[in-house]
């Protein structure tokens, strides 16, 4: 039953609330604003149709397509578990466990080396003018080309690379590191490179959030910089470090570039079995895997929610 | 069934009939809808008049064309970038017909999808990629046979040209083919040895090699050198190696993926520029690619060669059909495919790819101008002529029945 929000009384008893601009509103208008549910409703209309539109629709369409049946030239809408059946009795799904593990790898990798750019920034010099506008370096690589940028890694760790020429003046090597490209080690290394600023923005944010007086207090009980970080600065700024964990896993389950030219075929990701199945004119079978995906991520979702819960988020 | 495979049922209808279920649902206006996007060229004023042979070459005036269909100002040619001589100002300057050229991939998969689900049949007059795609192309009414007495070049067509590939079907031309090579590997002298005592895509495979040789990230001519090997070599029983069957599949592939977790592999490359530093930066020394790529090497100081394999040469064409807006536009599309068969596209696609055109009108252009090298032209026409005429090296078929499977098991090597 809807809450009727009016004044019945005609008191002039608002309680803190001002139904002015309510009742000067048309009589036939009136009762739509009064109620709160329908007012609501109208509120996020707006919002749902844009998300739906966007977002839902998309996402329908791959789980409809997910179920087609396979025909040589295209498919036909129907229901099948033969897409997902393809997955699960393939080497994709081993594939997809290597895009999982490479994920938590990165996160990794991402707080590792990203948590103390950002406090450096965040905390340490968080009152110097420069701060800013050097952490604004890290979002220069977006203004290139993703291609172009990854495909530049190859002048660095080819075999006459950078790297490689520099180890082989110091006499470190006698000859090529060959992992350095083409491995395991060349697409995380891409990969970090790319994902490296989703993880010190957030974080960045969170800690210059973190109160001077708080800080201050820590040192004054005795606590040592360590002690600080480990007991003030990392709890703080959980609700960054999760999303920017949660945007480099993200981005790691969608990562087709990076695998394709610095693997060199020896390490692939989900995102590139689904584009092999999209070029190879099985929609159905890319709209299966991908819809395993954005389950899974959902269940890791809720899996958070259950364990600390997302409010923790919104704290940031 | 093969291990790993994907579940699939094609039953027996036939792929007409597979269409008319598909019936152009939303993958028509997914993938197959992109070919709209890729930006055919305008149809021009479309008229009733009389038509004459030729108009003014300023563009504005549609063309006039005798009984084949409506005039065009411009025709639009959509094709793998081998076939764009990358000036077409002479067909135009002869037609008064502009042409508007857009790129395709050499991708069997794609090029069919953008023409039977998608648009490309209805935005393009021509559409130019692999030759042995025309029997499907044919059986889903997406292309239309050229009358070949209104191609006056024809008659100059090399044989081994015109006997190639299925391009005949029901007694009727449909693809005429006007680049086409024999594909091998490319390897570096200096590391590899010496052209004379090299003569086997066992290169690739040799462990003096492991870790420096490549393979191509498509199958479109890898696949047929592996099968090539292994048939040569007795190393497996492959059946088909045009129209590989599933089992034949498997075998290329599980002999390739023994080869890549021994570790032999360096790298699967697509792409020319990669091609190219893969070779040039030593980061291989042998790799199966593209004829194109040793000459570029040689451009660029390095001895290079290319693999004269006794198993035989993987062989491909790539030519124009006419579409359906093509076959409205007969005519003009027509004339187009005869340009291209023609003295100046043939000496140029030659001189700019060292591929084979389609006839003898390009050394005869060339003798007769100061911008080509006849002698070259020559010598790579002969070259290539000789690995269609040979009775080891295998025209494969880019779209057989197996292509589904072909696809799902080529990438369970590259991923």
């Amino acid at each position: 039953m809807a809450h009727d929000n009016s004044n019945p009384t005609g008191s002039g008893d608002r309680s803190g609330v001002d139904f002015s601009a309510q009742q000067r509103l048309p009589a036939v208008i009136r009762p739509l604003v009064d109620n709160d549910r329908l007012r609501f409703s109208l509120q996020v209309l707006p919002w749902l149709s844009i998300l739906g539109l966007f977002v839902f629709l998309p996402l329908a369409a791959i789980f409809v397509w997910s179920v087609a049946i396979p025909q040589p030239f295209g498919f036909e809408l129907g229901f099948t578990l033969e897409n997902y059946q393809a997955f699960f009795d393939s080497y994709r799904v081993d594939t997809f466990w290597t895009t999982i593990k490479e994920g938590v790898v990165q996160v990794a990798l991402a707080l590792v080396f990203g948590f103390p750019i950002a406090y450096y920034a965040g905390v340490l010099k968080r009152d110097s003018k420069y701060t800013f506008p050097l952490m604004l370096l890290f979002a220069i690589p977006f203004l290139t080309s993703y291609i172009l940028r990854t495909l530049s890694w190859i002048s660095f760790l080819g075999s006459d690379g950078v790297f490689n020429s520099i180890l082989l003046f110091a006499g470190v090597i006698n000859e090529p590191l060959g992992w350095l490209l083409y491995s395991t080690f060349a697409v995380r290394l891409g990969m970090l490179a790319s994902y490296l600023p989703f993880m010190i923005f957030p974080a960045w944010l969170a800690m210059s959030r973190i109160d001077d007086e708080i800080l201050h207090a820590s040192a004054d009980l005795g606590g040592s910089p360590l002690a600080t970080i480990r007991h003030v600065v990392i709890p703080l700024s959980i609700p960054g470090l999760l999303i920017g964990a949660v945007f480099v896993f993200v981005g790691v389950l969608g990562e087709s570039v990076v695998p394709v030219l610095l693997g060199g075929g020896n390490i692939s990701l989900i995102a590139t079995i689904i584009d092999n199945a999209v070029n190879s004119a099985r929609l159905p079978l890319a709209s299966a895997i991908s819809a395993i995906v954005l389950l899974f991520a959902v269940a890791l979702l809720l899996a958070w929610e259950y364990v600390y819960g997302l409010k923790t988020v919104g704290e940031i | 069934m093969a291990p790993n495979s994907d579940t699939e049922n094609h039953g027996d209808e036939s792929r007409r009939g597979f269409l008319k279920l598909a019936g152009g649902v939303a993958g028509a206006s997914t993938v197959g809808g992109l070919a709209g996007c890729l930006g055919g060229g305008g149809d021009g004023d479309e008229g009733d008049e009389d038509q004459t042979e030729e108009t003014e070459a300023d563009g504005d005036q549609d063309t006039q064309t005798d009984d084949g269909g409506d005039s065009v100002s411009e025709l639009s040619y959509w094709g793998v970038g081998t076939t764009n001589p990358e000036d077409w100002s002479g067909f135009e300057d002869e037609t008064g017909i502009s042409v508007n050229y857009s790129a395709a991939a050499w991708s069997p998969g794609e090029t069919v999808t953008k023409l039977v689900q998608g648009t490309a049949s209805e935005n393009f007059h021509l559409a130019g990629n692999d030759t042995t795609l025309t029997s499907v192309l044919h059986e889903q009414d997406v292309i239309h046979p050229t009358d070949l007495q209104d191609l006056p070049n024809w008659e100059h067509v090399y044989d081994e040209v015109k006997n190639s590939g299925p391009t005949e079907i029901e007694g009727e031309q449909h693809s005429l083919s006007s680049v086409q090579n024999g594909d091998s590997v490319a390897y570096l002298t200096d590391e590899v040895g010496d052209p004379g005592s090299i003569d086997s895509y066992g290169i690739l495979f040799d462990e003096e090699f492991k870790g420096k040789t490549s393979l191509e990230a498509g199958w479109a001519t890898a696949f047929h050198k592996v099968a090539l090997y292994l048939q040569h070599n007795n190393m497996a029983d492959i059946e088909n190696i045009e129209d590989p069957t599933e089992a034949d599949i498997d075998a290329v592939v599980d002999f390739l993926l023994e080869q890549k977790n021994d570790g032999q592999f360096r790298t699967f490359w697509s792409g020319w520029q990669t091609a190219v530093n893969l070779l040039s930066k030593k980061e291989v020394v042998a790799m199966d690619t593209w004829e194109p790529v040793v000459f570029a090497l040689r451009d660029e100081g390095m001895n290079a060669e290319y693999l004269e394999p006794k198993e035989g040469y993987s062989l491909w064409a790539i030519g124009p059909w006419l579409t359906n807006k093509g076959a409205e536009n007969r005519d003009a599309a027509e004339d187009l495919v005869n340009w291209m068969m023609g003295g100046w596209y043939n000496a140029q696609i030659t001189t700019i790819r060292g591929y084979l055109s389609s006839s003898e009108l390009g050394i005869d252009y060339a003798e007769d101008s100061e911008d080509f090298d006849a002698e070259f032209i020559e010598q790579r026409h002969e070259e290539v002529r000789g690995r269609f005429s040979d009775d080891v090296s295998v025209f494969g078929n880019r779209y057989p029945e197996t292509f589904s499977y072909m696809n799902s098991q080529w990438n369970r090597l590259t991923s």
